[in-house]
Parts: structure tokens; C-alpha cells; sequence
């Protein structure tokens, strides 16, 4: 007799464990989403910064776009960078590294449709005009990834509470049933 | 790469062909929207390619020159011309828009490109003129029309007298004469120069003379209206002069004012003519010092 009371008491404590331990993970899932959409606002975030350091080696130290390009510390300059080195002008090079810079893993990886058309009304018009044109091009850029940038932020924050909280949930949910 | 390279790689497949051709022959390549290619060499001849080339295949060769960077090169094509890596010059036409000193080129419609090419030793016959025995350096002035040599000849100068001991300073506005890249010199200007790379002539004369103490300065296509007093105060400052203007002779050089300062100002020892084929001296004259007068006699 002692012996089931015994198994029932350890069967309560190991279930209310569980039920712990279910709501803590299921927390932790919503936060790892949460995370993931974040990365957009990161990876835009180092293009803004890349993109003032592009435009002084640019239209201050007046360096030729490849290097002003290898100076920035972005991997998708870098890549640009890459393909100027073998001959090719920042607009072919750009649309050589666009495909795999997008795929899974790649620095792209995480960008959308709109971050995408900023970079791509850049790199066509890159180093094609003189210093003015190009100043104003390198602005014209900032500001756009600037709002995009601000825009994956509030976005993030939203996708942060949103996914917290729905994990919290279904971790709690999970828990009353397994109680 | 060499411009010749860059080039082949870059032209139409017939006209890199004709470049391939007359090989290191080659010493302007020249480039207009609509026409044929045409290829000059060594020899005096030119040579036309069959096909023309077309306005945008020209811009496309020009921005790949260019490394795709036209703003840094915007200053440079204002004033109708650019330098390539290995020091070889690509003067530019086209439209020009602005006034006076705020001219600038939006549109190109024909290159010249002009090879540059190394050719040690190729200064041997002006530098008794320099280096004379009695061991005391003379200022000498090159004089010739435009593709006979001067540059080659200015850097080769530079070469000898710095791996022969002497400090040389090179006022290199234009890029040319060392081909800098990120101040470094990518050609052989000797063990003892050192390059004031882009900067206009006066001030990088100036700059050298307080900074480096050069005992040498070497200064290409001087007959800017500031050239003559850096020249002058680098004289009086102990250093000797090598530098080279155009004029197809020297009586022609007295009628330019800005070289006549140069000449009448006892800033060079000497004066040499180049031509009629490039690194041929044509001439020398020796200046004579009358009471208050410049007189110039042929050696």
C-alpha cells in the first residue's frame, strides 16, 4: 500500500516536472521564432552602417568601388567585391552573388523583396556616374535601408511578443494536459 | 595588367587581334564611337581595324579602365584625360558642359590611349648632360612635340640617378612617371625616389623640398603659370632639375611665356630636344649667362 502511495507522489512530482520543463521549452521555441525574424533587422543594420563606411571610402578617399567595397565589413559587399575583382562592373557582379547571397545560409538569406530592390537600385547604378551622382545615389540608399531598417525593428519587437507569449501558451496548455 | 592586355581583353575580338599583332610595337591605341579602331606603333605607322566600334562597347571599355569607379576619375576626365595603373595616359573627347575652369565632360565620344613602357637605359644619351664628368649635377630641360618620349625618358632619368646615389623627388600630377597605386609606386623610379603622387606640380615641389630634402626633382610637362617660381625657389634651395615641357624646339619654348620664366630665369643648365623619332636627341643647348641676358648655345 505504501509502496503505490510512494509510486503515485514520485508519478505527481515528475509530471509537474514535465509540465515545467514543457512550458519552458515551448517558451524557448517562441523566442528562437522571435529571433529569426530579428535577423532582418540585424542584417540591415550592418548594410546601414557598411553603406556610410562605402560612401566615404567612395566620395571622400575617392578608392574605386572594389576596394571601397572590400574596406566595408558586410559579407554581401565582400561577395560584390569578389566577382569586381574578376572583371566585372558592381552591377554584374551584384546580380552574379544575388541568387546564392538569397539562399539559405547566404547573407541575403534573410532579407525581403523591398530590401532587395533597394540593393538592386544601388549596385545597377554603383560607380557608373561622377561624385555628385554618386553621393546622391549612396543618400538615396541610406535613407531607404534606414526606413527598412527601422521598419524590421518595430516588426521584430511585434514577432518578439507575439511568439513569446503564443509559446508560453501552448507551453502552458501542453503542461495542463500532461498534468 | 598592362594597358596592352587590358585592352585585348576588352575590344572586339578583330580589333584585339590587330592589337596582338604589333604587340609591344603598340604606342597609342585610339578609340572613337562609330569608327574603326586604330593602332599606331613604334614605327610611325597605323594600322585600322575592319569593323567600327560601337558608342556603347567604347563606354563599356572606358568604365572597365575606369575600374567602374567614373567618380573617381571625374576630376581627371574634366580635364581630358585619366591614368591607368601602369602609367599609360587615356586622354578622352566628347561634350563638355560649364564655363572656363568649371568645365566638365558628361559625354565621351573618342579615346586615346598611350602606352606607357619602361625602357631602362633608354636616358643614357642625356645624362652626360645631367651628370657631367667634372661631377657637378646640371638642371636640364627636355623639350619635344607630344610621342617622343619625354615621360619614358624623365623616368628612366630618375631611375639612374637615384640607383646611382642621388635623392630624386618626382612631382607626378599626373600619375605617369611612377603609377602609384595608393602612393607606392608600381614602376622602377630607382632605390632613392620618392613620388608626390597627383598633386599639382608647384605645391608638390614645394611640399618635397621642405619635407624630403631631395637633391633631385623630376617634373613632368611643367609650363603652368605656378611651375617656374616652385622650380626657381627649389634651385635656390640647392636641388637640381629634370623636367620636360612641350615645344617642338627651343625658340618655340622662349614664345610660351610661363616656359620663357623657366628658361630666362636660370632655372636649367640646359636644354634638350627629343625627336624627330622617340629618345632621339635632336639637340642640346648650354645656357650662357650674359649681363642680364640668357643666351642659349647648341653643344
Amino acid at each position: 500500500m505504501a509502496q503505490t502511495t510512494g509510486r503515485g507522489g514520485d508519478s505527481l512530482e515528475t509530471r509537474i516536472a514535465l509540465a515545467v520543463c514543457v512550458v519552458l521549452g515551448s517558451t524557448l521555441c517562441g523566442k528562437a521564432a522571435a529571433d529569426a525574424t530579428r535577423r532582418r533587422y540585424r542584417v540591415l543594420a550592418m548594410l546601414a552602417e557598411d553603406l556610410q563606411t562605402l560612401r566615404i571610402h567612395m566620395t571622400g578617399m575617392l578608392q574605386p568601388v572594389q576596394c571601397a567595397l572590400e574596406s566595408a565589413g558586410c559579407p554581401l559587399m565582400k561577395r560584390v567585391a569578389e566577382g569586381m575583382r574578376e572583371g566585372h562592373s558592381a552591377a554584374e557582379a551584384w546580380q552574379a552573388a544575388r541568387g546564392s547571397a538569397m539562399r539559405r545560409g547566404g547573407p541575403a538569406d534573410a532579407l525581403a523583396a523591398d530590401d532587395l530592390a533597394a540593393l538592386d537600385a544601388l549596385f545597377s547604378q554603383l560607380g557608373q556616374s561622377g561624385r555628385e551622382e554618386q553621393e546622391a545615389l549612396l543618400g538615396a540608399t541610406l535613407e531607404t535601408v534606414g526606413r527598412l531598417r527601422d521598419g524590421a525593428l518595430k516588426k521584430a519587437g511585434e514577432a518578439d511578443r507575439l511568439y513569446v507569449s503564443l509559446g508560453f501558451l501552448v507551453g502552458l496548455m501542453l503542461a495542463l494536459i500532461v498534468i | 595588367m598592362g594597358a596592352l592586355d587590358r585592352l585585348k581583353a576588352l575590344l572586339p575580338e578583330e580589333a584585339a587581334a590587330l592589337l596582338a599583332r604589333h604587340g609591344a610595337a603598340v604606342t597609342q591605341v585610339r578609340l572613337r564611337a562609330g569608327r574603326p579602331v586604330q593602332v599606331e606603333t613604334d614605327r610611325g605607322g597605323s594600322a585600322l581595324s575592319a569593323a567600327s566600334l560601337e558608342q556603347a562597347a567604347l563606354g563599356g571599355i572606358l568604365s572597365a579602365l575606369m575600374e567602374y569607379s567614373v567618380y573617381a576619375r571625374q576630376e581627371e576626365l574634366d580635364r581630358g584625360y585619366f591614368t591607368l595603373d601602369d602609367g599609360s595616359r587615356v586622354g578622352v573627347c566628347g561634350r563638355m558642359v560649364g564655363e572656363d575652369a568649371r568645365v566638365r565632360m558628361t559625354g565621351i565620344g573618342s579615346a586615346c590611349v598611350r602606352v606607357a613602357r619602361p625602357l631602362a637605359g633608354c636616358a643614357d644619351g642625356i645624362l652626360p648632360f645631367i651628370l657631367p664628368p667634372d661631377g657637378r649635377a646640371r638642371s636640364v630641360l627636355l623639350l619635344s612635340p607630344p610621342g617622343m618620349g619625354k615621360t619614358t625618358m624623365l623616368r628612366d632619368v630618375a631611375r639612374q640617378l637615384s640607383d646611382g646615389g642621388l635623392c630624386v623627388g618626382i612631382a607626378d600630377e599626373r600619375h605617369e612617371l611612377a603609377a602609384c597605386h595608393m602612393g607606392v609606386p608600381t614602376l622602377d623610379v630607382g632605390l632613392r625616389t620618392d613620388v608626390m603622387d597627383g598633386c599639382p606640380k608647384a605645391l608638390a615641389i614645394a611640399r618635397m623640398i621642405r619635407g624630403m630634402s631631395p637633391q633631385v626633382i623630376v617634373a613632368d610637362e611643367i609650363g603652368g603659370a605656378d611651375d617656374a617660381g616652385a622650380l626657381a625657389d627649389a634651385v635656390r634651395c640647392g636641388a637640381v632639375i629634370v623636367a620636360s615641357a612641350h615645344a617642338h624646339g627651343l625658340a618655340a619654348a622662349l614664345a610660351r611665356p610661363n616656359l620663357r620664366s623657366v628658361l630666362d630665369g636660370g632655372i636649367v643648365d640646359a636644354v634638350a630636344l627629343l625627336g624627330p623619332r622617340p629618345g632621339l636627341v635632336q639637340g642640346v643647348w648650354h645656357r650662357q649667362q650674359g649681363e642680364g641676358v640668357t643666351a642659349w648655345r647648341r653643344a
